[in-house]
């Protein structure tokens, strides 16, 4: 980086107030990316501040000495350099005078880091979702919501208590059709999820929420994008986190509603399943509603990198009995570092148990069933006459397991890069020097 | 030690609200799907 170079606070970035837990208050810059999408910053105050300083009319040394002069002794020299090169002219917070100029504003493209989906398709772009989930917001307005969770609450009670357990159920009778049809319903019903978050984004103000398919672990996922909320207050965002299981009540009361009345056993499964997948939606260690619900309602924004920085930091200043560490400092609050603390450890431990059950059962049990799945397959391909329904069977089954083994594989195999990234990252800590400067002492430590 | 620890900057992750599609046998880490019984 040149250092007398003139550096510009990208005149397209927009900057608004970001609702998070942190001991000084956080800005959102949203920098726009040539795509219609955008790359969201989390800001604290005073590094907004040193981005107000690059006006134009300052040179890079000229702004971080009027930074020191406003903050003495908060930061060394070398830091301040290393963040603007390392971080905020590449992530184009900072333009180099031409291209302001030149308007060159745009973000770069997406960063793959922040991709979690192995694959990721769109089928509902924003402005096919925007109409439908604006004219669905009559759905928040307080009085419907709270009479709907009473009827759902009852509708629960109801169902297991009295419709299911007389509805005799019995899953030695499901037919391969009726795999299909749930199938179906269960799908149907997820895509109403989606619609529930996108319809809550909008209602509170938000423009562009895009509907797609993905693949998520092992899991086949339909998702929302709604990252645009990251400018609500965090009580909205905890909204259309929920707003999914919301939408999605109204189908399975109409499910049950169709069992009342036709008492096909069919639609009783489909609102069993999708009680299932609500239950599982709420998992907060996979990255679904219960995810962003634990991230929003504590305000801490990218609990995923938060908690392996959280672990980091504590084997960074364990390290330091053996030689000096600068652990760094540590931006949330100790009410909240607990909350992080807690998770992290839960997360831990679950994440611990998935891979054992998914290289104990999963891998194993998929590995041997394959060829008696591909086996039946080939059995019904060459039967005669041909019959529809058990061929049918057959490739879902060959299908999902192949899927199945796919996304395990690929789960297992980023496990093992994230693990070895963060190993590194832990070494890298470990042989650092100490700073020559004493570190900001808003920031603090660490509180284990 | 990494600068971005000491300014607590970060690049915020995508928002993608995930539910998984099909939750009938092949959500949860279980070793088989129930038996299947033909209809025809």
């Amino acid at each position: 980086m040149p250092q007398a170079e003139t550096l510009t606070f990208n005149p397209a970035a927009e900057v608004s107030p970001l609702d998070a837990a942190g001991r000084e208050p956080m800005a959102l810059c949203s920098v726009p990316r040539a795509d219609g999408s955008a790359a969201r910053f989390a800001v604290p105050q005073r590094v907004l501040e040193l981005l107000h300083l690059f006006d134009g009319t300052r040179t890079t040394p000229q702004a971080l000495d009027e930074y020191a002069r406003a903050h003495p002794g908060a930061h060394a020299r070398e830091a301040l350099e290393g963040l603007v090169r390392d971080f905020l002219l590449p992530r184009r917070l900072l333009l180099a005078g031409g291209e302001a100029a030149a308007g060159a504003a745009a973000a770069h493209g997406p960063d793959p880091r922040g991709n979690y989906l192995t694959f990721k398709v769109r089928f509902l772009s924003g402005d096919r979702v925007y109409p439908v989930a604006r004219a669905l917001g009559w759905m928040f307005a307080r009085p419907v919501f709270l009479s709907w969770m009473a009827v759902v609450a009852l509708v629960h009670v109801a169902l297991y208590t009295r419709v299911a357990p007389a509805a005799g159920l019995a899953l030695s009778q499901v037919t391969g059709a009726d795999v299909l049809l749930v199938a179906l319903l269960t799908t149907i019903s997820v895509f109403i999820h989606e619609m529930g978050h996108a319809s809550a984004a909008v209602h509170f103000g938000c423009r562009r929420t895009e509907i797609g398919w993905g693949l998520y672990l092992w899991f086949s996922v339909f998702w929302t994008d709604v990252s645009e909320a990251w400018k609500l207050p965090r009580r909205q965002r905890a909204v259309v986190d929920l707003a999914g299981i919301y939408f999605q009540s109204v189908f399975m009361v109409a499910l049950l509603g169709a069992y009342l009345a036709t008492r096909e056993p069919i639609w009783l499964y489909g609102f069993l399943a999708s009680d299932v997948g609500i239950a599982h939606s709420l998992n907060p260690f996979l990255r679904m509603d219960g995810y962003w619900l634990i991230s929003d309602l504590f305000g801490i924004v990218n609990l995923r990198a938060q908690t392996a920085r959280l672990l980091r930091v504590a084997v960074a200043r364990a390290t330091r009995v053996f030689r000096p560490v600068a652990a760094p400092p540590w931006g949330l609050d100790r009410r909240t570092t607990w909350v992080l603390g807690v998770y992290t450890v839960l997360s831990l431990g679950f994440f611990l148990y998935i891979y054992e059950v998914l290289v104990r059962f999963l891998v194993v049990g998929l590995v041997e069933s394959l060829p008696r799945s591909a086996a039946r397959l080939w059995a019904a391909l060459t039967a005669s006459p041909p019959r529809a329904w058990p061929l049918a069977g057959a490739t879902v089954e060959v299908l999902w397991r192949a899927l199945l083994l796919a996304g395990v594989s690929l789960f297992v195999l980023r496990l093992m890069r994230s693990a070895g990234r963060w190993l590194l990252a832990v070494l890298r800590m470990v042989r650092a020097p100490a700073p020559a400067a004493p570190l900001g002492a808003p920031a603090g430590r660490v509180a284990p | 030690m990494d600068h971005l620890d000491e300014f607590s900057i970060m690049e915020l992750e995508d928002r993608l609200e995930l539910a998984e599609r099909c939750n009938n046998n092949c959500s949860c880490p279980a070793p088989a799907p129930p038996p299947v019984k033909d209809v025809a």
